[in-house]
């Protein structure tokens, strides 16, 4: 415990005089900036629907009346085509003549969400069942008097991805500079001769990024949502993610001589893991490739660690998952930095 | 305190860097490791201070084999490298706080080491502000901060000024004369003859020569004397043997009626022996 005392607090000496905590202030200062500033309350992100109705029924000027986004209806069918085509985010639907009920086809661009197609589906099928076949409601809607939520303004919904994306981004970068940095003085020649372990050399710079991380945290959560928070449940989940990212950029690191050779592939990596990002912001966006990414459940276990929005058990999902890879990747890690040729 | 027998090790598994050495080195000490660059000098220093696994053979330091080298024998070593590896934005005295948190065993006061190493006045400057020399002496501090058994050197004195390096070479005798086994390797034969007790050339893998700087400039060198002296018809040399009765009547006569100006005897440097046993050179 004392080596790993003193090997954190030289870490964490070394990343202060490497201007590393300057720099996460800076960011803080300029995200929340733009969260005060620049970033709108409101936003909407509904699709434009466009639609086209043969049927002489009037049945999609009925079921999207009460849509309160962009509509346009069309001449015909291949027009609505030609505009699914065009632009990027719309859909479309089209109504033929049919007995007894009109045909209603759905035209999707394919970044729907599989839930949000069904949905749409459903909804259309039982619209035209009452409408044409004068089907009872058989549903209910009641009020279960649950737990409920308001949903935050847009600028201050964005904090919880902001957070993350800069632990994530930017503890990966220092993390990787660090490690550049000592290869290039052979510093960590000099621990090798010592009784020091491999794994507290790792930890170390792990723990160091993590009070960064957690800093960071709570300079951006602090001042845009107050005591709000789940304060414990939001800082578990940041550090286990500072880890994550830490470890990652270590075992990358090791594979690379300076920083500007280390760039292109991170970019790579961290594209994809923020990816979730934009299911976070537009949440009917969600395919599959995106949920498989362990960063997916993260994201929005910090959203409902800081709002108490969406799935309850998402937090231990999302800490649970983390923990297993952040000890597989420090197992990594350890394992990649016994290769005594990477540093002789 | 070390033993080496039949050492071999290989990066690429095809040619041998070390291949197949063996010398011992006693208590109190210092064994000078000679060689060229890519001699296996530095391998074989890097197998003995753990930093290389080691492949064949079987190396002892302080009594513990290195294939499973313990934490006994990290506490018990200390290591000069020969590249500045300090942390540069830490001071002085920080970088030896920090190097004295990795032992188990009682340290030394970073503070006693600084005044040793003349560095009193920088301890609370940053490394990057040192000098070479100041650096490299700060190197030596650091190495000192668990009290080691064995020193392992890198060219300790270079980059050091003359006052320096001959504090450092004082430091480094008052080791031996407290039992320290001291292992230096050096492109320096002049520091090796001046400080080592046995030096050892290694050339390709291979040890080619072993033993005091004195037997070897003896075995090798021309058992001969030089004498320039000057009389009435200008500056003579003579080049004459220590064996052969005339010419030591010959010397004595000289010495007796000449004016002697510079009299060397003719042994042979330790450079001289190693380019006359390996055919190259020791930069």
């Amino acid at each position: 415990m004392k080596r790993l005392g003193a090997l954190t607090a030289r870490e964490l000496k070394t990343a202060v005089r490497n201007s590393f905590f300057a720099v996460m202030v800076l960011l803080a200062v300029i995200c929340l900036a733009a969260v005060f500033w620049m970033l709108p309350e409101e936003i909407k992100f509904d699709p434009r629907i466009y639609y086209s109705d043969q049927s002489g029924s009037g049945v999609l000027d009925e079921m999207l009346g009460d849509f309160t986004g962009f509509k346009e209806k069309l001449g015909d069918e291949q027009e609505v085509y030609q505009r699914l085509q065009e632009e990027n985010y719309a859909w479309g639907t089209v109504a033929r003549p049919g007995e007894p009920v009109p045909r209603v086809d759905l035209l999707f661009q394919g970044w729907e969400d599989e839930k949000m197609k069904k949905m749409m589906v459903s909804a259309t099928q039982d619209k035209l069942a009452r409408t044409f076949l004068g089907t009872d409601d058989t549903y209910l809607t009641k009020e279960i008097g649950g737990k409920s939520v308001e949903w935050p303004p847009f600028n201050i919904f964005l904090v919880p991805l902001l957070v993350f994306s800069e632990v994530f981004m930017v503890g990966m970068f220092f993390i990787a500079a660090l490690l550049l940095i000592e290869r290039e003085e052979g510093t960590f020649k000099a621990f090798l001769v010592t009784p020091g372990r491999i794994w507290e050399y790792l930890l170390s710079k792990v723990l160091a990024m993590a009070v960064i991380a957690i800093v960071f945290t709570l300079l951006m959560v602090v001042p845009t949502l107050g005591a709000g928070p789940d304060y414990p449940r939001l800082l578990v989940l940041i550090t286990l993610t500072s880890v994550f990212t830490s470890l990652l950029g270590v075992l990358l690191a090791s594979y690379f001589r300076n920083l500007s050779q280390f760039l292109f592939p991170v970019v790579l990596l961290m594209g994809l893991f923020t990816l979730p990002g934009a299911s976070y912001i537009f949440p009917s966006f969600a395919p599959e490739f995106i949920r498989v990414l362990p960063t997916y459940d993260m994201i929005f276990g910090l959203r409902q660690a800081v709002f108490g929005l969406g799935e309850v058990n998402i937090f231990g999902r999302a800490a649970l998952m983390f923990l297993v890879l952040d000890v597989l990747l420090l197992y990594l890690a350890k394992r990649r930095f016994s290769r005594q040729e990477l540093w002789i | 305190m070390i033993k080496v027998e039949h050492l071999i090790h290989s990066y690429d598994g095809k040619t041998n860097a070390v291949d197949g050495i063996d010398f011992a080195v006693e208590r109190g000490e210092i064994f000078g490791f000679l060689g060229p660059n890519g001699a296996g000098k530095s391998t074989t220093q890097n197998i003995l201070t753990g930093l290389l696994r080691l492949q064949k053979g079987h190396v002892t330091v302080g009594g513990i084999d290195l294939r499973k080298p313990t934490d006994r024998f990290y506490n018990l070593i200390g290591v000069c490298f020969e590249k500045p590896n300090l942390y540069k934005k830490l001071t002085g005295q920080e970088n030896l706080n920090y190097h004295a948190g990795m032992y188990t065993v009682p340290t030394r006061d970073p503070k006693e080491l600084l005044a040793l190493a003349g560095l009193s006045h920088a301890g609370s400057k940053k490394v990057e502000a040192y000098s070479k020399g100041m650096t490299q002496r700060l190197m030596l501090a650091r190495s000192m901060i668990n009290s080691p058994q064995i020193w392992f050197l890198d060219e300790p004195l270079s980059g050091l000024d003359p006052k320096s390096s001959m504090d450092m070479k004082e430091l480094i005798r008052h080791k031996r004369r407290e039992g320290v086994t001291i292992f230096m390797t050096t492109h320096n034969m002049f520091v090796a003859e001046e400080l080592c007790d046995r030096v050892g050339f290694i050339n390709q893998g291979k040890i080619v020569a072993l033993d005091t700087p004195r037997n070897l400039k003896l075995e090798y060198g021309q058992h001969l004397v030089r004498v320039e002296y000057r009389n009435a018809d200008g500056l003579h040399t003579e080049n004459l043997s220590l064996d052969q009765p005339g010419d030591k009547q010959k010397l004595q006569q000289i010495i007796s009626t000449e004016n002697v100006e510079t009299i060397h005897s003719q042994e042979a440097t330790l450079e001289q022996i190693f380019i006359r046993l390996t055919g190259r050179g020791l930069q």
